[in-house]
């Protein structure tokens, strides 16, 4: 099993050349939506060197890192702020910073290791949550969960803190058996119920996390047939060591970056599975075999992914070099379906086909016509397409190719000219992007 | 939490989209369990009366003199009390629901409650809203029935959505108006935004070219704007059959009549009424209490009248409940101090009708209060599963009999 | 036919008398809330060149504000108004309501009518028929149901309805709009008692002065609904509502009317509001509330360092435990005597009808600008420290109230861990306590207790509370250099501290920076910087001061802002 058999790397050819629509497609998988320029230079770069780019260890714009740091400081995020204000911090990073492909993947950890503000009501547990994500995000799978184990808003989250010797919660040791690592039918109730017993001594304490010794249950324990005292950090060990655990994260990735629609042949799941356990489950190992590969770049994965909410709206301020206030557009998103640091549940968020449904199509209209109109008190003119434009000559073109790469279909094209001529001033281009933002194939990824 | 096992398998959305499979012309995501009894397109409307109702001058017992002796000052007399049977009456306010009742559309569960009932307003209400008593609260019950039958659910109104709603696979959305329905167009008249219109319809319209996933997002489209159409219609030509009071809870009841009369495909709208927190002058027949039920009573009646005149009646069924009652003795200012044993109120036509259970005593109280006789998860159960569809031990555990609460 | 036609109706408004340029007159007997402008002209002038409005202006937020959807269409409008009629704002300000406006309004149902007196008839006509087209063609955007203009006849007077909340007429100089159209009827012809007007204008004079715009309230009215009744009868005999708000509702309780009066100058801003209720018919079991004939009713307004703001009232312990028989219903008295005896359990030699006693009638209290945390556990976003400091009328009411304070600390203290340490500040001894952090409480989770810290001290004649030590010695000293003053008649009076707002921002400026960054996504020094410019704003507001008074003849409410500059 060759892992260049079934993630051969792309390299462009006439025969599968490098063009605009599949520029716009790794923007988009790797990010949130890009600007005319960076369509451009990718479309100049190459598919390879653009990875290059996006992997590289580049830091967020000392501003926005700065911006955000002093957003984060306990004065300006106390214990009790609110999940909106959480949100927003999240996506002011995200609308300002300049690291998509490290806060994409942080999304896709956070919806892994779905922990909600609901239940862990405490915003810099919630922050440091994160923190521990972004650490680890592109870094050595087995450290972010042994991290997680003991993260203060997981042990909330899941129970950690009422766990104890002769009591122990169950909690943990099933979701991360079940929801972090291995997947059903790969490991059995015992198991569940002994790694339990590894994850106890915990409380919380005047709003600290504080260890117990004697409240920890040091004694033998057996998980998948091996005998120990085992503590937290060995029993994700346990769980590592299986197959089962690899092929799992790999088809979540797949599923997050690759398509809503189909899943991965049992090949391309064997061979990525393989590849990360010999690069010790390092993500950017991992994550850089798969995005590389010609596979990715294929008509069974071009738009076959559906928008997520922060995707579709920071996709068009992004798009049309806007400037507006996360806390306000945090405020929309939630009505969307997608609050940051507030999954539904333990599972995350369904994605896919469920992020759309009669209400939250029309919602997302709205939001674009919101954005786009210089009329809503939120986001006044902070995104006009008109200061956008600046006067270009022929709009549908521009718009058509920032947001859809020319592709779409002619009929829809000529309409949305004809439109235009009719109104080429003022609301008319606002009214022009709106519409662009309404076509079913901007919802897709 | 047993239903996370579902969740890799390929999710069948169902927003409401759903609703109109035939339209399309292509099977969409059909309703899982459609075959089972109960999960024909039955409707659950709850009512959240928030403060804790009093009961006790809800449901009336007439003959009772320890009930005058309890209530001196804020007692409604007995000549006044709306009769439904011999011994127990409504509020002189509730000419409707006695109405409903008599006709066999309401029914009445007497003192209903949970052990060692919690006086505070957070805690109570949680209780009654994830059906359970653990102390971890994350889901709702009816979110977590949404989850079992995939359903969608409305919360109409401007309050933050309820815990009740959540944990289902979408979040419910909350409406305040029908205007949140209509698309917003950006123009200077009329014809520019109906130019607009037409164009984002027939570019919704085109062939997705073999990606099943940008078909699913064409057809969403259509129906998202059938919806929309539908809803302008109704809320144009609505004219409710009844008229509907123009008080808060009326303009909630008759925008989620116009949603269900638009067949959207919800299966639950969550509406509530505030007020009843009535720790002080209270009054009696007349007073800030009887205005509330005046109110109550008056909304609901209008829905149900209206929905059975439009066909929905048999369908559509409405809950009314409180996070708890109150205390039996009147306190100091002409009021009640929190309590419990409220009765539950059911509206609407599959109902049983008339009164379930037995009306806690007024003599053996508790450090005051009504003690339930009957546990309220029985009464969810009856409807998790003649109304949802659902197995109630998926949602609220086992041990909770249901109610003999629905007909057939 | 036309034309002849065209110059009977011409003849007709020449000879139509024009009314009385007395807007208020108009105004009919059912509403029970009416506003008057009698200088319109004035009153704009006023509020636009005040100079807090004018400095607010220059601030980045609220110019914000001016580009917001509504805020513009307003200022579009008031230009194409200029335009229609050839004029600048302000002369056709003068033009169409130079005689002033009045609005009245029935509470239930919300049915209101504007009477609006210009000097120029033709200027009115023009406006208004600018009016009605601006409302057609909003109307005609909403194309499912267009309206049309109905006009109806009442006697001479034509008037014009649009929908169902829009009715307007014109008779010569005056203008008529109202939403509700039977309001408008009854406003054009019937004409409003003489009796209805003068109770009106009663307002006018129970308010001193001339000012810029004046309400009258028809108390009585309100008093009647059943509602209203049930308040009443609730709140009498409620220990709360009457230790906090009781004069005040005896007051309005005892009127028939309510006035209210706003007057704005360059200097400042004042809204008045009084009821005609006599000090001498105040309920006699709320003599707690007012102090006897010849003494003041609250001591000057404690100032210290870093003050936000400062409240100094009249309440008399005493009289309320000698009437509270009167002031609780028999379930709160039940409750008062238990927790009396519960408590006196813990204090051997002391009492808490001892307490009432000694304790003085007047009280003060501050808030100061100190938020050092003041433990590891304690939040970064603190609550400003604050004191209350109370005199006494026994000089045995220090021992009294710091006995009960000690006793009160150590029934605490083995749940929540209290440590007592004793501290010398500017020379008073100062009792301080301080909460455990290892201790966890079942009540407060949150762990609010590690905002503060306790401390109380004798200071002179006064008992000092504070709820945290370094609120003591700017309080000290600001009792110590305090001069002797008569104090002031009102009996209760709070103020807020403008450069105090400025200084506590300069202090914690990370929740209005980050508020700024998130919501307008401003870089962090654009952030910083606003918000040193709003701090530096607030140092122009001066203070605001609130007091409530039971005069001879009324009892007022009033709101008093001074600008920095009158303090020169």
């Amino acid at each position: 099993m060759n892992i260049d058999q079934h993630w051969k790397r792309y390299e462009p050819s006439s025969a599968n050349p490098w063009t605009l629509a599949k520029a716009g497609h790794l923007l988009r998988r790797t990010g949130f939506g890009p600007t005319t320029s960076e369509l451009q230079q990718a479309l100049n770069d190459g598919p390879q060197p653009t990875l290059d780019r996006l992997f590289s260890e580049a830091k967020h714009s000392t501003d926005a890192a700065q911006a955000s740091e002093y957003a984060a400081r306990e004065r300006s995020l106390p214990r009790d702020a609110g999940g909106t204000q959480l949100a927003a911090w999240w996506l002011h990073r995200i609308l300002n910073g300049s690291k998509p492909l490290h806060e994409k993947i942080c999304l896709f950890w956070h919806d892994h290791f779905a922990t909600s503000i609901v239940k862990v009501q405490q915003a810099r547990f919630m922050l440091g949550h994160y923190r521990l994500l972004s650490e680890l995000a592109l870094g050595d799978f087995r450290k972010l969960v042994n991290g997680m184990s003991f993260d203060p808003a997981m042990m909330i989250w899941l129970d950690t803190v009422e766990s104890r010797k002769g009591k122990p919660n169950e909690n943990y040791a099933r979701e991360l058996m079940e929801l972090f690592t291995l997947g059903i039918g790969n490991y059995t109730e015992a198991d569940i119920r002994e790694a339990a017993r590894a994850f106890t001594g915990y409380e919380l304490l005047n709003n600290r996390i504080v260890f117990s010794p004697r409240k920890h249950d040091d004694g033998d324990k057996t998980v998948f047939g091996s005998t120990g005292n085992w503590n937290g950090d060995d029993i994700v060990r346990l769980c590592l060591a299986k197959p089962a655990c690899a092929e799992f994260i790999v088809r979540k990735l797949y599923r997050f970056f690759f398509s809503d629609l189909a899943a991965p042949t049992d090949d391309r799941v064997r061979t990525a599975a393989a590849l990360y356990r010999e690069a010790n489950y390092d993500a950017t190992t991992l994550l850089q075999a798969m995005l590389r590969s010609e596979h990715f770049f294929s008509p069974t994965v071009y738009r076959r992914k559906v928008k997520s909410p922060i995707e579709f709206a920071v996709g068009i301020v992004r798009g049309l070099e806007g400037n507006i206030g996360a806390l306000p557009l945090a405020q929309r998103l939630e009505n969307l379906g997608q609050q940051l640091f507030a999954p539904p549940s333990v599972k995350g968020w369904d994605g896919g086909r469920s992020w759309l449904n009669a209400q939250t199509l029309l919602l997302r209209g709205n939001l674009a016509s919101a954005l786009t109109s210089t009329r809503d008190s939120a986001f006044t003119d902070r995104c006009d397409p008109v200061k956008f434009l600046k006067g270009d000559v022929s709009p549908v073109d521009s718009l058509t190719k920032l947001f859809l790469q020319d592709d779409l279909p002619e009929s829809a094209k000529d309409k949305l000219a004809a439109y235009a001529d009719a109104h080429p001033k003022g609301d008319g281009i606002r009214s022009l992007t709106h519409l662009i933002c309404s076509l079913p194939e901007f919802q897709l990824a | 939490m047993t239903h996370r096992r579902d969740f890799l398998k390929t999710s069948t959305l169902l927003g409401f989209g759903a609703a109109v499979p035939g339209f399309l012309g292509k099977t969409a995501f059909a309703t899982p369990n459609a075959d089972k009894a109960g999960a024909k397109e039955t409707i659950l409307v709850v009512v959240q009366l928030t403060g804790g109702n009093d009961g006790l001058n809800t449901v009336i017992p007439r003959k009772d003199a320890e009930y005058v002796k309890l209530r001196p000052t804020i007692g409604v007399p007995q000549d006044d009390v709306l009769k439904l049977n011999d011994d127990y009456g409504l509020h002189p306010m509730m000419e409707g629901a006695a109405k409903l009742y008599a006709d066999g559309l309401m029914t009445i569960v007497h003192g209903v409650g949970y052990p060692n009932p919690s006086q505070s307003h957070f805690r109570s209400m949680d209780i009654w809203n994830v059906g359970h008593l653990r102390e971890s609260i994350t889901e709702g019950w009816l979110g977590q029935a949404m989850f079992q039958n995939k359903a969608g659910a409305f919360h109409l109104g401007g309050e933050t959505a309820p815990l009740a709603l959540q944990g289902g696979t979408v979040k419910a959305p909350s409406i305040a108006s029908l205007a949140e329905f209509q698309r917003k167009f950006l123009s200077g008249n009329a014809a520019d935004a109906s130019e607009q219109e037409s164009l984002v319809r027939s570019t919704s319209n085109g062939e997705a070219g073999g990606n099943d996933l940008l078909d699913f997002v064409q057809r969403t489209a259509t129906t998202t704007y059938a919806a929309g159409d539908r809803l302008k219609l109704l809320n144009k030509n609505y004219e409710a059959k009844q008229p509907y009071p123009t008080n808060g809870l009326g303009g909630k009841l008759k925008l989620a009549a116009q949603l269900i009369d638009a067949n959207l495909g919800a299966r639950i709208y969550y509406v509530s009424m505030d007020g009843f927190d009535t720790h002080a002058g209270q009054g009696g027949k007349a007073g800030a209490h009887a205005n509330l039920l005046g109110e109550f009573s008056s909304a609901v009646t209008a829905f149900v009248r209206d929905l059975e005149a439009r066909g929905h009646g048999k369908r559509v069924t409405v809950l009314a409940f409180s996070e708890f009652g109150r205390r039996a003795k009147e306190n100091g200012s002409r009021g009640t101090d929190h309590g419990s044993g409220a009765p539950l109120m059911l509206f609407g036509g599959g109902l049983k009708g008339g009164i379930v259970g037995e009306h806690p005593s007024l003599t053996k109280l508790h450090e005051g209060n009504l003690v339930h006789t009957v546990d309220f998860r029985r009464a969810y159960a009856s409807i998790l599963k003649d109304r949802l569809g659902v197995e109630p031990e998926k949602v609220i555990g086992k041990g909770h009999d249901p109610l003999p609460l629905f007909a057939g | 036919m036309l034309r002849i036609r065209l110059i009977m109706f011409a003849l007709l408004i020449a000879t139509t008398p024009s009314p009385a340029s007395d807007p208020l007159s108009a105004i009919p007997d059912e509403a029970d809330l009416v506003i008057v402008l009698e200088k319109p002209t004035r009153f704009v002038e006023a509020g636009r060149s005040f100079p807090a409005i004018v400095s607010a202006l220059e601030l980045p937020a609220v110019k914000e504000l001016f580009r917001l959807p509504n805020v513009k269409q307003f200022f579009d409008l008031i230009a194409l108004y200029e335009s229609e009629l050839q004029t600048d704002w302000k002369t056709l300000l003068n033009d169409v309501a130079g005689n002033g406006i009045a609005i009245g309004s029935k509470t239930d149902g919300g049915a209101a009518v504007i009477v609006i007196d210009g000097t120029k008839p033709k200027v009115s006509e023009a406006f208004l028929n600018s009016v009605l087209k601006l409302v057609a063609r909003e109307a005609a955007k909403d194309a499912d149901k267009p309206e049309e203009l109905r006009r109806v006849k009442h006697g001479d007077i034509d008037s014009v309805h649009f929908g169902k909340e829009f009715h307007a007429a014109r008779n010569g100089a005056r203008l008529y709009f109202a939403n509700n159209e039977e309001a408008l009827h009854k406003t054009l012809l019937n004409t409003p008692k003489k009796t209805r007007t003068d109770a009106r204008l009663e307002a006018r004079k129970l308010l001193s002065g001339s000012p810029d715009a004046w309400l009258w309230f028809d108390l009585a009215a309100a008093k009647d609904t059943q509602a209203g009744r049930d308040f009443y009868s609730a709140t009498k005999r409620d220990a709360i509502q009457n230790l906090v708000v009781g004069g005040t509702i005896d007051a309005l309780g005892r009127a028939d009317f309510l006035a209210a009066g706003l007057t704005i100058a360059p200097k400042g801003l004042d809204v008045t509001i009084r009821v005609p209720s006599k000090r001498s018919e105040l309920r006699p079991e709320l003599a707690m509330h007012v102090p006897p004939a010849g003494t003041p009713g609250s001591l000057p307004l404690l100032e210290p360092a870093g003050v936000l703001a400062s409240m100094s009232l009249y309440l008399d312990a005493k009289t309320f435990y000698i009437e509270r028989d009167k002031l609780m219903n028999d379930n709160q008295k039940a409750d008062f005597d238990q927790g009396v005896k519960d408590i006196s359990k813990f204090l051997p030699g002391s009492s808490i009808r001892k307490l009432f006693e000694q304790m003085g009638p007047y009280h003060r209290l501050v808030m100061l600008d100190r938020v050092a945390p003041l433990y590891k556990a304690s939040p970064e976003q603190p609550i400003p420290g604050f004191a209350y400091i109370g005199t006494m009328r026994d000089p045995a009411y220090a021992k009294t109230a710091t006995g009960i304070l000690r006793a009160a600390a150590l029934i605490g203290t083995p749940s929540s861990g209290l440590t007592m340490t004793e501290q010398t500040i500017e020379s008073v001894n100062v009792v301080v306590y301080r909460f455990s952090e290892a201790k966890q409480l079942q009540d407060d989770l949150e762990g609010l207790r590690f905002q503060f810290s306790p401390c109380f001290a004798i200071v002179g004649d006064n008992l000092v509370v504070g709820s945290r030590p370094d609120v003591l010695a700017p309080v000290i000293i600001a009792l110590r250099t305090e001069k002797k003053s008569e104090g002031d008649p009102a009996v209760w009076r709070a103020k807020a501290y403008g450069n105090g707002v400025a200084g506590l921002i300069g202090k914690i400026p990370e929740p209005l920076v980050t508020n700024l960054m998130l919501t307008r996504n401003l870089s962090l020094k654009a952030a910083e910087a606003e918000t040193k410019q709003i701090a530096a704003w607030f140092e122009t507001l001066g203070a605001v001061e609130f007091r409530l008074d039971h005069r001879e003849r009324d009892y007022e409410m009033k709101l008093q802002w001074t600008l920095p500059e009158a303090a020169k």
